[in-house]
């Protein structure tokens, strides 16, 4: 349990959650690992958690046609993913791949709704960081839109 | 003063209550940009978070060896320049008038005050911008994968 807590501790999203908060958080969480190649998150799939990044590193990989996918962003220990279809109950724009074994805490869609409903200022919390972290995912996938044109252009 | 039923048609405001409106109505601002007129400035850093209550903006960013390209078309209803203040960084792309244009805006220091002072305002504005961005993210992810068929035709 406390090894639990120490993972959500470092993960951006619940840095605003006080410490029975993220106790309460950690209880829910159910812990899981995946070897370098496996597809932890499926494009095109609604996700059953939010997922902690506790050790190795995850691709976001775009499915750009039958056979290729791009790399929108590389995430490593500390990362969340699977947040914007829990936000929003729409399926995966990307999937998830681990390119290193990987472990990783994952908080049931339920469970993470149950840690907002408990209290507005967890909520609040929850949400101010959800908004950071997709900032940051936003500005990661628009820099390779940008990429991606100016090497169409060339 | 900026009408109710003019807030309310922005997708920010849907869930707000006539009385949670009202405590956006007294620190809002309005403004009519005439066509082309450059809102925001890539680059520049974001003061105010804008609604659009009538016309179309443009959203355009610099691409390396193509000049301006057009990202986005907003329309009444959407809202812009919300990163920055959460972030309190650079605007991530420019914003032009396209064809008149009225906007309603708030400063940061109004939004900071929104999302402080009141839990349930803050919460709702929260997550409707979340929601927002979930749809950005999304669209430009789409985008990547019809440039890149069409690249190879």
């Amino acid at each position: 349990m406390e090894e639990r807590i120490k993972i959500l501790e470092k993960c951006e999203l619940f840095r605003r959650l006080p410490p029975e908060a993220l106790a309460a958080a950690a209880a829910r969480c159910e812990e899981g690992e995946a070897k370098e190649g496996d597809v932890i998150l499926v494009e095109g799939k609604p996700t059953d958690a939010v997922y902690v990044l506790a050790d190795g590193k995850v691709d976001y990989i775009k499915q750009v046609d039958e056979k290729r996918g791009l790399v929108i962003s590389r995430w490593q220990a500390g990362a969340v993913f699977g947040l914007s279809s829990v936000m929003d109950g729409q399926e995966q724009y990307v999937s998830a791949v681990a390119t290193t074994p990987v472990k990783y805490l994952k908080l049931p869609v339920v469970d993470f709704w149950a840690v907002c409903a408990e209290d507005p200022r967890y909520e609040h919390g929850i949400y101010w960081q959800t908004l950071l972290i997709q900032s940051v995912a936003l500005r990661q996938v628009t820099l390779r839109l940008r990429e991606f044109l100016a090497k169409m252009i060339k | 003063m900026i009408q109710r039923e003019e807030l309310r048609k922005n997708r920010l405001f849907r869930e707000f209550s006539d009385q949670e409106i009202d405590m956006v109505r007294v620190v809002a601002d309005e403004g009519t940009f005439v066509d082309g007129r450059l809102i925001i400035a890539e680059g520049s850093p974001g003061e105010r978070l804008y609604f659009i209550a009538a016309g179309k903006c443009s959203v355009t960013t610099e691409i390396s060896g193509a000049g301006t390209e057009e990202i986005k078309l907003m329309e009444a209803g959407d809202f812009f320049g919300e990163m920055s203040l959460i972030e309190s960084a650079p605007v991530s792309a420019s914003v032009y008038a396209r064809g008149a244009c009225r906007l309603l805006w708030i400063d940061r220091k109004a939004f900071d005050r929104l999302i402080a002072e009141d839990m349930p305002i803050a919460n709702k504005l929260l997550k409707a911008i979340i929601l927002t961005f979930c749809e950005r993210i999304r669209d430009t992810a789409a985008k990547i994968e019809s440039y890149y068929r069409m690249s190879k035709f």
